[in-house]
């Protein structure tokens, strides 16, 4: 109690924030939860998970979604490095604009975006037209995997920069130097200092890219079609198109447990053992 | 006796040397023809205010920097071309920059590690370096779990490990208040005294770079305004600039004519001076306040005013005094005696000192 009154006037500024959450957020979300367990006004009962578990189609768009989500999270990471370790060193003024081109995706709309990988991808787009013209077969480049995850990553990667450089900027310049005094080629420095040093950044960018692939659903729809179902594509399948709205509840408290268990696990992992003192 | 060699003894031949080494940033030039030397195993400081081109010249011995014009030698041999690990220079950072990611153990493991050293032949040196510098039981502690001392030993220990030729340090204790800086002193000079390593520091604390060095160079605006042992920075500085750097307070400036006995008068703020030897033209004199006697009764010193008291000072051991003589100030600072005890604002005194306590300040040159 004494906590609170210490920090009464912080948690009267939160106050209209997490009145706003409550009503708008956890109160929904809760109430679609529930909707699966009381599946026909009734219950509560468990046959609707079970059903959905025991379900190898929803095992496959599970598993799908994770792998998507992985990869889209994995790229996102391996594309974002160079260029938040590049970032530290321009000027200020570069940097503005290189950070702006990296976020530019994320104002304009997702379903426009995503549509132009579809006239770059798709059976008689722009890339299989090219290829036709120096006398390829055509190949499929829409409604893959492949297709998903790169689209996927062009509209997270912004989050992996913007989380990426925060943490590689704060790295103080004379580690650098004091490692490059005590021998360490700048290959060395970078493995020594940046990588682990970054790791924080790492976690974050991660865990963001991650959240917003394995739920994402204009990008896996339009990419990936009816073959590339992904749940949350399934979720609205669900609700809209069967108007079932029980198993879409069901369907999205099985993505927002899967979710919740991979960040977990990403975050123990990451922050565990003697790597604990880089995340104080 | 350790697996450790033991650095060399100490020898008077320079050991480290500038030659005329500039530094120029956009064509103007922050370190103008600075000349230095060191010899094996003694502490040399650079010392001036911000912005004189101290870490400047720091850098170019450590090999952050490549001077631009003259060179920088080691044991002999031209260094400037080298990098700061082949030259054997090495650096404790102003902030020690120890990774924070690593335990104090792993930090003084890491320039052997870079050496590609057996894991057994590191370990075996790092626990003999964490002993010598008694940090032996904070070996799995993190930088951030150390107090500001055991740091400096971190980043000494780290630093000494790789065995290198000289030792470079940054105003390593700008940021810490007075009691912590003297503490860090004395643990800095028990160290030096430990390994005998060659050293050069920047500070622009007088007090801390007369308490540890052997030699001092003043640097003002990439100058070298004087190189010496701090005594004769102290009672013979060679500029204007290097008499206020180290706290000269009566610096008198006027034309001085050679006088019949070999000396001469200097022509002062409506003073007539009388100085040691034969001088010219507009010069400039010091009077160490230590120099400068007040009394109540008649000084049979050189120079001698009447004045009146101005302020007056007990410092325990020593009184400040400071004595108007017309609208000159000059200041004393005696050790306490019965007849200092009772001057008061406003009395009338005498005030002088010996001709030979003048000192003469030569003026910029060649220093």
């Amino acid at each position: 109690m004494s906590a609170f009154r210490r920090h009464r006037a912080a948690w009267l500024l939160a106050l209209p924030l997490l009145v706003f959450l409550t009503v708008l957020f956890v109160i929904p979300v809760g109430q679609i939860m529930l909707l699966g367990l009381f599946p026909k006004g009734e219950g509560p009962t468990f046959a609707l998970f079970e059903e959905v578990l025991a379900d190898p189609f929803y095992h496959r768009v599970a598993i799908r979604t994770l792998r998507i989500a992985l990869l889209t999270t994995l790229l996102s990471l391996v594309l974002a490095y160079p260029v938040a370790l590049h970032l530290r060193n321009v000027g200020s003024r570069w940097q503005s604009a290189i950070v702006l081109i990296m976020v530019s995706p994320l104002l304009t709309s997702v379903v426009v975006r995503t549509l132009a990988w579809v006239v770059l991808l798709s059976n008689r787009g722009i890339l299989n037209q090219a290829f036709g013209a120096i006398g390829l077969p055509p190949m499929r480049m829409i409604y893959v995997e492949g297709a998903v995850v790169v689209g996927l990553t062009h509209v997270f990667f912004g989050y992996m920069v913007v989380s990426l450089m925060t943490s590689i900027r704060r790295i103080d310049e004379n580690l650098y130097a004091a490692a490059a005094n005590l021998g360490a080629s700048r290959l060395r420095q970078h493995l020594e200092i940046t990588l682990p040093l970054s790791l924080p950044g790492v976690l974050a960018g991660s865990v963001l890219v991650f959240i917003l692939a394995a739920s994402a659903y204009a990008t896996p729809s339009l990419l990936g079609g009816l073959r590339i179902s992904m749940l949350a594509v399934e979720v609205f399948n669900q609700a809209i198109t069967y108007f079932n709205w029980p198993e879409a509840a069901v369907i999205s408290t099985g993505l927002f447990v899967l979710i919740a268990a991979v960040v977990w696990i990403a975050t123990r992992v990451a922050e565990g053992g003697r790597r604990k003192v880089i995340f104080q | 006796m350790t697996s450790h060699a033991q650095f060399p003894p100490a020898s008077t031949t320079d050991y480290l040397t500038l030659d005329v080494v500039t530094k120029r940033y956009g064509g103007k030039a922050v370190v103008k023809g600075v000349s230095l030397s060191v010899a094996r195993g003694e502490v040399l400081t650079i010392l001036g205010p911000s912005g004189c081109g101290k870490t400047t010249t720091l850098k170019m011995i450590a090999g952050f920097l490549e001077p631009d014009d003259g060179s920088v030698s080691v044991d002999g041999a031209r260094v400037d071309k080298l990098s700061s690990h082949q030259r054997g220079a090495a650096m404790v950072f102003q902030n020690y920059a120890l990774f924070p990611h690593m335990t104090v153990r792993r930090n003084v493991a890491f320039g052997l590690r870079m050496q590609r050293k057996p894991a057994a032949e590191i370990a075996r040196e790092v626990d003999a370096m964490l002993a010598r510098v008694r940090l032996s039981e904070f070996a799995e502690r993190y930088p951030r779990e150390l107090s500001g001392g055991q740091q400096q030993r971190v980043a000494l220990a780290r630093a000494l490990i790789i065995r290198p030729k000289i030792l470079l340090l940054d105003e390593p204790f700008s940021s810490l208040d007075a009691k912590l800086r003297k503490q860090l002193r004395s643990e800095f000079l028990e160290i030096h005294r430990n390994f005998g390593i060659t050293s050069v520091f920047v500070t622009h604390d007088l007090e801390e770079a007369f308490a540890i060095s052997d030699r001092v160079a003043v640097m003002n605006t990439g100058v070298l305004e004087q190189f010496g042992s701090p005594t004769e920075i102290f009672s013979r500085p060679r500029t204007r600039f290097v008499a206020d750097f180290v706290g000269h307070k009566n610096i008198f400036t006027g034309e001085a004519v050679a006088s019949a006995d070999g000396g001469s008068v200097l022509a002062a703020d409506g003073l007539s001076i009388r100085l040691p030897a034969a001088a010219s033209g507009e010069v400039d004199v010091s009077i160490p306040v230590h120099r400068v006697r007040v009394s109540r009764t008649a000084l049979d010193t050189g120079n001698a005013f009447r004045g009146d008291v101005e302020t007056v000072a007990y410092l325990g051991p020593v009184v400040q005094t400071t004595v108007l003589v017309g609208a000159t100030r000059i200041e004393s600072y005696l050790s306490a005696s019965p007849e200092l005890e009772t001057l008061r604002s406003g009395d009338k005194v005498e005030i002088g000192w010996d001709v030979e306590d003048a000192v003469v300040i030569p003026g910029a040159g060649p220093a």
